[in-house]
Order: C-alpha cells, then structure tokens, then sequence
C-alpha cells in the first residue's frame, strides 16, 4: 500500500490552492492512499507496443470554420460576476505579478 | 564578455495567429475593444461551455511547420496545462505537451557580417492566450479583462543553438519575418503580437555541457532581446567569476534600467500538471489538409533571397534586407520589373527610401512613391540624364507631390550637364581662375584635384556628374 507522506500532501494542498484542518488531511490521506492503490494495479498491466489513450472517445477532433459571431451581451455575463467596474471583473488584489 | 566563457541561447516566440475568432470561440480577437467585450461563455470559463477547435488556426500552423521544413504531426493532442491565475479563469491553459502540431524544423539566420547560421527548431505547438489583469487601476481589487483569453497562439521553441544575443535577435527577426511572410501574424510587436521568452546560460569554452541557465520573459523587440541577453550574459559571468552559482530562475527585463531583474524561483509553480483535455479529441491532420495549407503558401523569403542572389547579383547583405518584409520585397520587384537596373534598385531602396520613410516613421507598404516613379528615376541615373545629386532632388519632389519624373526634371531644371560644350566651357572657366592650383596640380600635388572638381560642382549648381567633371579636367590639363 502506498503511502501519502505529509511532504506530498503539503505540495498537492499548494498546488490546488486549499487549505484543510488535520481531520480533513487525514479523511484526504486515506483516499488518495486509495485511489493510488487503484492505479497501482492498474500499472501492473503490461502496455508494451500500445499507444497512450489520449480520449476514452475513439473519435476525431472536428474542426470549426473562422468565423467571428457576437452573439452576446457583455452585461449579461456581468450581472452574473460577484464584482465588475468598468466593464473590468474584479478580484482581490494579486500582488505577485504572474 | 570575457573570452573565457561561452554563451548559449535557445528562445521560445509566442506567436499571436492571424485569424478572425479565437482558437475555441467563435468571438473576434480584433485588438482594441472595450474590456470583456470579446468574452464569451467559452472564454469566460462557464460550465459546460466547450472549446471547438478553429480549422484556420490549425492550417497557420500546418504553414508554419512546412516553412521550417519540418514534420507535421498525422495526430496531435491538445493538454491542459494547469495553474491559478485570475486572467485564466478555466484554472488551466489548453496547450499541447507530449504531441505537438509541428515537430523538429530548421531555419536560417543571418548574421550583420554576412553570416548564415542554420538554427534548430524543436517543436511548435497551439495553445491559447491568457486575460489581461490590471493591477494599478482599482485601489483594493485587480482587473480582469478577458478579451485576449483564448487567442491563438503558436509557440515556436528553438534548440540551445545561438551562440550570442545578436544571433538570438537575428533569430527572433527571422522568425518574425517567416510568421508575416506566411500571413499568419501582422507581426506587430507593439501590440504584443509577438512576445519571445530567452533560456541563456554559459559555459567555459570548449566544454559540451550546458551551465545552468535562467530564463528571461517576455522581451517584444529586437533590440531589448539583445541588450537583455548581453546583461544576463554578463551577469552570469560575474557571479561564475566570483565564485557563485547561478540560480535557475525567471528573470524579466526592464528596459528602462537596462538590466534584468528576478521574477520567481521555479520550484512549485513549474509543476504544470499536464493531461490530455477530455473536452478535446486528438487532431489528424490528413495528407489532403496539409497539401491544402501547402498550395495557399507564397514564395517563401529563404528562397526569394536566393534568386535575388542569383537573377539580380546582389550580395547577400543586401539580398537579406530586401526579403525581410514582404512588401519590401515586392516593391523592389515590380521596380526592376519596369526596366530599373537592380542594383541601384536595391541601392535607393535601402538608401533613400529608407531613410525617407524612417523620418516619417512609415513602413515599406506606406511608400507615397510608386515603383514606377522610382523605375523612371533610376532610369534617368542609367542614362546619365541625372547626377546622384540631381536624383535625390528629384526624390525629395516626387515624394511630396504627384507628377512624373521626366515633367520634374525639366520643370526645375534639373537635367544633368553632360560632357557638353556648356559643361567645357564652365571647366575653362574654373582652370583660368585658379592658375594657382593648377601649377599645383602639373607638379603633382593630385589632391588638389578634388578641390577644382568641387569649384565646378559648385558652378554648375549641382548638376554635373563628379567623376565626368574629374575626367573632363584631366583631359584639358593632360593629366
């Protein structure tokens, strides 16, 4: 059984941005302990010579014309925004410039 | 730059694809509009809003990777790549990671001293633009303006291959060239159409490792690609030299400072976590799709300068500036076209044309002479109707004001006096007033020669032809 060492969860709480109490980390733990427990069986089947899935879908992509359509209303979509000014939505301050 | 160390450059271009909407939105990318005019429910990241792939964004692409010469994948793959940022509101960017559009190529460069240098390219893939977030407009939020989101974006990255700044911004040009050749970009570095990223590291010469190396972001011209990498450069010389480490790391350029500046450490924040997008299915591109892209291509700049080389004789400097700009390059063929010799064709061009249109900062395509203006001028200096003089006063008139260069030159009189009875008559004059220098010049004092060509130059208000009036003075003092 693997085993999720509290580095990993530290880095993956980062990583998805959430911050959990120590219930919630333990809860947390056990299920990813568990999905990987999954998958380890799964990485016990031998995949030599197939080619990587890249969609459950045997399909192919189509493809769309370019063409530039308005067909809506700005206003529309910021009456549904917890904040908008200017025609701008709103965030809390990000200080760290990307 | 000590000449103990040895630089090595690879750069990454982000390319802002020429089409009408996005590359997963039927909304227009036309740059300028109000904020979030240009944000639909796609690009707004609403649920169950799915992306549909642009069939033009693909065939830019599909044109890009056949320039290059390189292989155009039968199937690729569109990821997600994943981090947080407000100005991406999906919580990932779609992207391509392990199956790119466009695999390895190679493009030429051209270097200031006349050099070619065949620089590797790894791999180009699509992915889209992020929002624009502004910081210093609302004193207790950010802004967010979603009208770039989902742009489409060709990133084109190079191999570790460039050896200075300098062949690192020729290589940014040509790639800037290539993308405006093949109608897949305006080009347009202003805007932010064309945004390069720089991975520098060095190594003492001679060895074939690579140094550790840092990556400075974002650069959007030629010039401050250079002068970035020669301080990161140098930089990393210093603290090599001092004994230090260089840290790998983003660095961004600040162009008024000259010097570049630490961003981040990439540790956390590099962990992209990609996987292939379930809202997307892989893209074949068949044969058919790829031949259709290759018949909709023009002649392409590396082989335009080829046949300039080898039909006009131009050296390949010159061959180099003329195939930089499509409309350049046109220009100075419909002028050779109309009869003009193409050497002084290409000589006006990046002469005196260049110089007019940089004084009134125009480009190439806003040219207010016609090439058949132009034509009849250079053929006006062919059969000695001008001087070189003469011809850039005729240039001046024809690029202010309309009419032909034959009405101009004989409205202002300004045809050139030839080896003419007029023309000898001026030379006896200049010889009879200054019996001084001629005495000179019969006991071998020559460069005295050049200040009697310039007395006749002067009598005759320009318009006599330097060398014939040098020719001219020999013979009559039998020299």
């Amino acid at each position: 059984m693997h085993d999720m060492d509290d580095e990993t969860i530290e880095r993956l709480l980062t990583l998805s941005q959430l911050s959990l109490d120590i219930e919630d980390r333990e809860k947390i733990r056990r299920d990813l302990d568990a999905i990987i427990g999954f998958i380890e069986i799964m990485d016990q089947v031998n995949t030599e010579g197939v080619e990587p899935l890249a969609h459950a879908v045997d399909l192919d992509q189509p493809l769309r014309k370019d063409r530039a359509v308005i067909d809506f209303e700005r206003d529309d979509f910021q009456s549904l925004a917890p904040k908008t000014a200017d025609g701008f939505y709103l965030v809390p301050k990000v200080l760290d410039q990307h | 730059m000590s000449r103990h160390w040895e630089p090595v450059v690879g750069i990454e271009v982000h390319v802002q694809l020429a089409t009408r909407s996005k590359i997963f939105s039927s909304t227009s990318v036309e740059f300028g509009a109000e904020p979030n005019v240009r944000a639909n429910l796609i690009d707004l990241a609403m649920p169950g809003a799915l992306p549909v792939l642009n069939e033009e964004a693909v065939t830019m692409a599909v044109k890009f990777g056949l320039a290059i010469d390189a292989e155009i994948a039968e199937k690729c793959v569109f990821d997600r790549k994943n981090y947080f940022y407000p100005d991406l509101p999906k919580g990932y960017q779609i992207s391509q990671f392990e199956l790119p559009i466009v695999g390895r190529g190679q493009l030429s460069i051209f270097l200031e001293d006349g050099s070619v240098r065949q620089i590797g390219i790894t791999r180009a893939h699509l992915e889209e633009d992020a929002g624009k977030s502004v910081h210093d407009r609302f004193s207790e939020s950010t802004g967010i303006d979603l009208n770039r989101a989902g742009t489409p974006l060709l990133e084109i990255v190079t191999e570790p291959d460039m050896r200075s700044a300098a062949e690192a911004a020729a290589c940014f040009r040509q790639i800037h060239s290539l993308v405006r050749w093949l109608e897949i970009c305006d080009g347009n570095l202003a805007e932010g159409s064309m945004r390069c990223d720089a991975n520098v590291s060095v190594r003492p010469v001679g060895d074939e490792s690579f140094g550790e190396r840092t990556e400075i972001k974002n650069i959007n011209s030629f010039r401050f690609v250079e002068r970035a990498l020669n301080y990161e450069i140098e930089r990393q010389i210093d603290v090599l030299e001092a004994g230090g480490e260089v840290v790998r790391e983003t660095r961004q350029y600040d162009a008024t400072r000259d010097m570049t500046l630490s961003m981040r450490s990439k540790e956390l924040s590099d962990d992209y976590r990609y996987f292939p997008d379930p809202d997307l299915l892989p893209l074949r591109l068949s044969s058919e799709f790829v031949a259709r892209a290759r018949s909709t291509m023009p002649e392409l700049p590396q082989q335009k300068l080829e046949r300039f080389i080898s039909d006009y004789s131009l050296a390949q400097p010159v061959a180099v500036r003329l195939t930089r700009d499509p409309s350049i390059a046109s220009y100075f063929e419909s002028t050779v076209a109309l009869g003009a010799d193409p050497q002084l064709s290409a000589n006006w061009l990046l002469g005196e044309v260049a110089a007019a249109l940089k004084r009134e900062e125009k480009d190439y395509a806003d040219i207010p002479v016609s090439s058949a203006q132009l034509a009849d001028l250079i053929k006006r200096l062919q059969d000695k109707t001008l001087s070189s003089t003469l011809a850039k006063v005729v240039f001046e008139h024809i690029w202010t004001s309309d009419g032909s260069v034959d009405e101009i030159i004989e409205r202002q009189g300004l045809r050139q006096l030839n080896d003419t009875d007029e023309l000898r008559t001026l030379v006896q004059r200049i010889i009879t007033d200054h019996p001084d220098q001629i005495e000179q010049i019969q006991s071998g004092a020559t460069k005295v020669m050049g200040y009697l060509v310039g007395q006749v130059m002067k009598a005759s208000q320009g318009k006599a032809d330097p060398r014939q009036v040098s020719d001219l003075l020999k013979r009559m003092l039998n020299i």
